[in-house]
């Protein structure tokens, strides 16, 4: 069994290191903190099969039935357990060429997902082709920053939805990219981008003070990260207040380990991205201690292959 | 399995930090200890796991059984056999060159006075394998709708290409010769006829790039826009069968189209 070790200082506190071992398992136990597990995907893009196994990237990687069995497996060890995708579930394969994102979408309900962003290829058959398909869908479409309300799309997204897990209050709230120069027009027509800071500035805060999240969850398809000034995960972290997750999707960036950066307020952010296609499950696991309001994250990936393992 | 354990690191900075490395098995750790505010140290470990999940969910697969089936009537056609795996590749890659080449030869059977092919890494949406290729192989290769188009070009907005491509650090081409200082061209080939600003050019590419799409804004208000009716994925197949008919694998090759001068 192989063993990598990461280390990461970012968040040494001014007074120093401090020891961790006095992580209360006592308290896991008799049920004072409340453990939450995040099982998450994004960029799909229709990767229903795994990958044959003459692919010369991933072969025999991924592959929804697996996913399916890796999920089912930690509902089964998991009590709180959320499972959210960021976006692009179409265009790739030839399913959505012939079925248009309809088998994706039954798939991922069948599955038990939570909730779901809108990414850039999730316009690919217009703005009509995502209306409808929106009925084999039995989870929510979240998306805070797409004005939809002059299309056929109106009503049909939700900004925020609030999951309550053993008395723990999870806001989750979606990031759409901007479409110009990405999608074609005639695929978004009069969908509005908004500025996802502004709009994600004004969210987190009515989340957490308003409605009294106790963590607040980004569904970003914005990007991890851009050597321009384009708004990406790592930007919209370091500029915020409230949020505790980003969620990532869009540059299919896989990373190894969850980055932790600090938000405005010097409170941790915690970014995560699994690649695409179906090939990596992320999970983070967060502990919430509801008496000293304590938490502790922990997190794994799981690449889907025969031996969902990790890499 | 792995029980509480006490780990003394030395990090990169000689700091002596001491570590407990918590014990979920079958998962890597990251740990991060918080208060409101404060965080103290996080540790990632990171763990293989020896559990097998070999089999699918079976719910999951009667649902996908007959759609699947459907789909592999048509899209697990053989076409054609690849003589190497291809894939995407900077600032010269070798899929990028069969897509292209194949492009530019497309656009030629309908206007012969094409000059090059422009398209982008990024709509190259998959590898091609070494071996079969399916019709829905290509289809993963190319699931847009995208169409080919053939755009005039002053010189100047000609330039403003290969400013772009080179600052990118290449895309697909064929037809020319760039070779890139940095991010900017020094020295360009088209047709083996060095580039000449005062001529005007015709280039195919997508109808998606021809939008602006991938910021390529370049393409914007041209001399002239032609669609060729043609879309780019029907283009790949043709040609995949076409050479197929005339005995051939396929292939490609890397020739320096796109390099670095130093």
């Amino acid at each position: 069994m192989n063993r990598r070790h990461f280390i990461k200082q970012s968040f040494l506190g001014s007074a120093g290191l401090y020891s961790l071992s006095a992580f209360p398992m006592e308290a896991l136990a008799s049920r004072e903190i409340v453990k939450l597990t995040i099982l998450h995907t994004n960029d799909m893009h229709s990767h229903i099969d795994p990958f044959p196994a003459n692919d010369p990237k991933y072969p025999g990687l991924g592959g929804m039935e697996r996913r399916a069995a890796l999920i089912n497996k930690i509902r089964k060890e998991e009590e709180n357990l959320l499972l959210l995708d960021a976006g692009d579930v179409f265009q790739g394969t030839p399913y959505f060429n012939l079925y248009g994102g309809e088998l994706e979408f039954k798939l991922m309900s069948k599955m038990g997902y939570d909730a779901c962003t809108i990414g850039n290829h999730d316009f690919d058959n217009g703005l009509n082709g995502l209306a409808r398909m929106l009925p084999h869908a039995n989870f929510p479409f979240i998306c805070a920053n797409y004005d939809f309300s002059d299309t056929v799309m109106f009503d049909k997204t939700i900004p925020y939805k609030i999951f309550e897990k053993r008395g723990i209050r999870v806001g989750v709230f979606g990031l759409g990219i901007e479409l110009d120069g990405l999608v074609g027009k005639k695929f978004y027509g009069n969908t509005i981008y908004q500025n996802p800071v502004e709009v994600s500035e004004k969210i987190s805060r009515v989340l957490k003070e308003d409605w009294k999240c106790d963590l607040v969850v980004c569904l970003s398809h914005l990007g991890f990260k851009y050597q321009t000034k384009k708004i990406d995960d790592m930007k919209l972290a370091k500029t915020s207040k409230y949020i505790d997750l980003i969620i990532g999707g869009h540059t299919h960036s896989f990373l190894d380990e969850p980055v932790f950066l600090k938000n405005k307020n010097n409170k941790k952010v915690v970014i995560n991205q699994v690649g695409w296609a179906g090939l990596r499950v992320g999970r983070i696991d967060f502990f919430l201690d509801r008496k000293t309001k304590k938490n502790v994250i922990s997190g794994t990936g799981y690449i889907v292959n025969n031996f969902v393992n990790f890499g | 399995m792995f029980s509480n354990s006490n780990f003394v690191i030395k990090s990169a900075n000689k700091l002596v930090v001491k570590f407990f490395l918590f014990l979920f098995p079958f998962s890597f750790l990251l740990l991060s200890c918080s208060s409101k505010t404060k965080i103290t140290s996080v540790v990632v470990s990171h763990v293989n796991m020896t559990d097998s999940i070999s089999e699918g969910d079976a719910a999951i697969a009667s649902l996908i059984s007959p759609y699947k089936k459907e789909l592999d009537l048509t899209m697990n056609e053989v076409l054609n056999t690849s003589e190497m795996a291809m894939l995407n590749d900077r600032p010269e890659g070798i899929l990028g060159n069969f897509v292209a080449d194949l492009s530019l030869k497309k656009a030629h059977e309908i206007d012969n006075a094409v000059d090059f092919c422009l398209l982008n890494t990024g709509g190259l949406r998959t590898s091609l394998p070494e071996g079969e290729i399916t019709r829905g192989k290509i289809f993963e290769l190319m699931p847009f709708e995208n169409e080919l188009v053939v755009i005039t070009l002053t010189g100047r907005k000609t330039k403003a290409l290969f400013d772009y491509l080179s600052k990118v650090g290449g895309q697909p081409v064929a037809g020319v010769k760039i070779g890139i200082e940095k991010d900017r061209p020094e020295i360009i080939y088209i047709n083996k006829v060095l580039f000449d600003s005062t001529k005007i050019y015709k280039v195919v590419t997508t109808d998606y790039l021809a939008n602006g799409g991938d910021k390529m804004d370049f393409f914007k208000e041209p001399i002239s826009r032609k669609l060729l009716n043609i879309k780019l994925r029907d283009a790949i197949i043709e040609y995949v069968v076409e050479e197929k008919e005339n005995g051939r694998s396929i292939n490609a090759k890397f020739d320096g189209r796109v390099y670095y001068v130093h």
